[in-house]
């Protein structure tokens, strides 16, 4: 039997960590094998995105701007999955991110009541919308854009489930905050590292502030000074907010450990650096390693004996 | 409609089928390598992610089966009911990472749902549309005689697996077909198999692995867990099927031949042509890269300054 966690047990967990001045880990599972491997090696939560089944089919990054709705419903969504995912957990909390803004889902009281009711802990406003400015006017101008984010968080934190809001913004943060998000998570950006990462941070020439859009990814500096940016404005309406980091540069322990060094953050997300980054390097590896073996000269099929 | 848009459709879709490569083409390219003492090295991939890295570090064939799905679940390998309708869909996700190694669909033979001769052929249809490059008896009954004594008098046990390798091999479709006895090898050697694959058993090894432990009687599922033992046992499988066809492939799996150790271990003992990488591809190593790189993530232990909660 899985562990139900409420919203009260989520934030003792959660607030212990931050007590003890230890880092709030959490990870995003793209299959059962992530999530078993992430409670068993000590994560605080695992979370669940309808886009990471798109990093567990070895696709890259980049492509997660690929949607503008309907994310709750497409093949593999949030609620396929779930079972995939609990089935590896034991006593973790599990969260989940619903897409707001989806036209198919215009009743968010039962998109949340759906999500609780199948096993989720707790919910996130993923995808977002509130990295692109000009989309967000737009589709907040026909009702389905980034203010269904801030009402489904307000919504959710009415009716005592746990919330973890993404900011891209300080305004954002802001906001979320003020409509009792429990947890924010600052976003540096599309995830960087390995041959499926977002371009480099600073590779594509083009100037992403001016454009309103703040998914492109920073370098690690970046990371820290988003990190550091949303943490102080989501703390100048609570005080006591937590907030993680996600994204961007934190792409392994070592510069989760700069980031956590380097800003007032009280934790960090990764999804991308635990599964994508680290089955490609292994692979690559094992995969060398068998194309260098030989076979025995006594096989009648060997003719001759490449060397190694 | 007039019947010249018709056929301009069939012209146009003519031009779009997917390429494939030919049977002689992957056995002739297989042979070459073998001959200059270089293992045939094949994958099984049931995620993208896994596919995108044998197609990247030139695996030489990569094959899709139910039973790998489970590992992914974080789950031990274990079969699944109703195998083709969960292997069959996986094309899709796999296809879109895999453009130069041939990808080979495991196919239950005795699916009730392709019954008969009539059935048979349909189900090679169905994987061939689709863009499969080969086939694979999987999931099979070679590991459980008790079984498929039982199963073949009503046509659907271990002759139905030959039956359909004599198929593919009139159709010319590549086959590589998993063997437990050197007399299941010679069955599928005589019907015309590329390649065969000497199974040691359920995969030992990992986190997950099958238990290590003795054989029971007439049971070839339990891994064997001396590796000499399952040297020996390759190898007697591969000289049968040798006997029958001195060009036959053989291509080693299971049981304790997990990492790259053992195989290396394995291609010393035995005179076999390659090696399946199944739960020591997409299982093993990942369980690996997931608990060092979490584990480490976690190891990551102080924020910048304690503040007041």
């Amino acid at each position: 039997m899985r562990t139900r966690f409420s919203r009260k047990q989520i934030l003792e967990r959660l607030r212990g960590k931050v007590d003890k001045g230890e880092p709030i880990f959490v990870a995003n599972a793209a299959a059962g094998m992530v999530a078993r491997y992430a409670e068993r090696n000590g994560a605080d939560m695992v979370s669940v995105h309808s886009w990471a089944r798109f990093r567990y089919r070895g696709h890259p990054e980049p492509l997660a701007t690929l949607w503008w709705g309907g994310s709750n419903a497409m093949k593999d969504n949030v609620f396929d999955v779930h079972h995939e995912i609990e089935n590896a957990l034991d006593n973790v909390p599990l969260v989940v991110g619903l897409e707001a803004y989806d036209s198919l889902n215009r009743h968010t009281d039962k998109l949340l009541a759906r999500a609780a009711g199948i096993g989720y802990d707790g919910i996130q406003n993923f995808p977002s919308l509130g990295y692109y400015k000009p989309m967000r006017w737009l589709r907040d101008g026909v009702g389905f854009g980034f203010n269904r984010e801030l009402e489904m968080i307000e919504m959710a934190s009415k009716r005592d489930m746990f919330t973890m809001a993404y900011a891209f913004w300080p305004e954002d943060a802001k906001e979320f905050a003020k409509r009792g998000a429990d947890v924010i998570i600052a976003h540096a950006g599309w995830d960087t590292g390995g041959s499926t990462g977002a371009p480099a941070p600073g590779t594509v020439a083009f100037d992403f502030e001016k454009e309103g859009f703040r998914g492109y990814p920073r370098d690690l500096n970046g990371t820290i000074l988003v990190a550091q940016e949303i943490a102080t404005a989501a703390r100048e309406v609570n005080s006591a907010q937590i907030v993680l980091v996600t994204g961007g540069s934190l792409n392994s322990p070592e510069s989760a450990e700069q980031v956590m060094a380097k800003c007032d953050v009280d934790g960090f997300e990764v999804g991308h650096a635990i599964d994508a980054m680290p089955i490609e390097k292994e692979l690559m590896r094992i995969g060398d390693e068998y194309k260098s073996l030989r076979l025995n000269p006594k096989n009648p099929n060997v003719k001759m004996h490449a060397k190694a | 409609m007039d019947m010249a848009s018709i056929s301009e459709r069939d012209r146009i879709l003519s031009q779009l089928k997917e390429p494939m490569p030919r049977r002689a083409e992957i056995v002739e390219n297989w042979r070459a390598q073998i001959e200059q003492g270089i293992p045939i090295i094949y994958a099984g991939c049931s995620a993208g992610i896994v596919a995108r890295y044998a197609e990247l570090t030139g695996i030489d064939a990569i094959v899709v089966y139910e039973t790998g799905l489970s590992r992914h679940w974080g789950m031990p390998t274990t079969m699944l009911a109703d195998p083709n309708r969960w292997s069959f869909p996986m094309y899709e996700e796999i296809r879109s990472q895999v453009d130069k190694t041939p990808l080979i669909a495991g196919v239950e033979a005795y699916d009730p749902r392709f019954r008969g001769e009539r059935g048979l052929r349909r189900m090679v249809r169905t994987v061939i549309e689709m863009g499969y490059d080969g086939i694979q008896n999987f999931p099979t009954l070679v590991f459980i005689p008790p079984t498929y004594k039982l199963r073949d008098p009503v046509g659907m046990g271990w002759e139905r697996e030959v039956e359909l390798v004599a198929l593919c091999n009139e159709l010319d479709v590549f086959t590589m077909w998993y063997a437990c006895t050197p007399e299941q090898a010679q069955d599928v050697a005589r019907a015309g198999a590329d390649a065969i694959v000497p199974h040691a058993g359920w995969s030992s090894g990992g986190k997950v692995g099958a238990p290590t432990t003795e054989r029971y009687p007439n049971t070839m599922i339990t891994p064997i867990k001396d590796l000499d033992v399952a040297c020996r046992h390759v190898q007697a499988i591969t000289d049968a099927a040798r006997a029958i066809n001195p060009k036959i492939i053989s291509l080693s799996h299971g049981g304790p031949f997990i990492d790259i150790p053992a195989v290396t271990y394995m291609f010393e003992h035995t005179t076999t042509d390659g090696f399946e990488a199944a739960s020591a591809w997409e299982r093993v190593p990942v369980e690996n890269a997931l608990t060092d790189v979490i584990s480490r993530f976690r190891a990551v232990k102080k924020l910048r300054k304690k503040r007041a909660a």
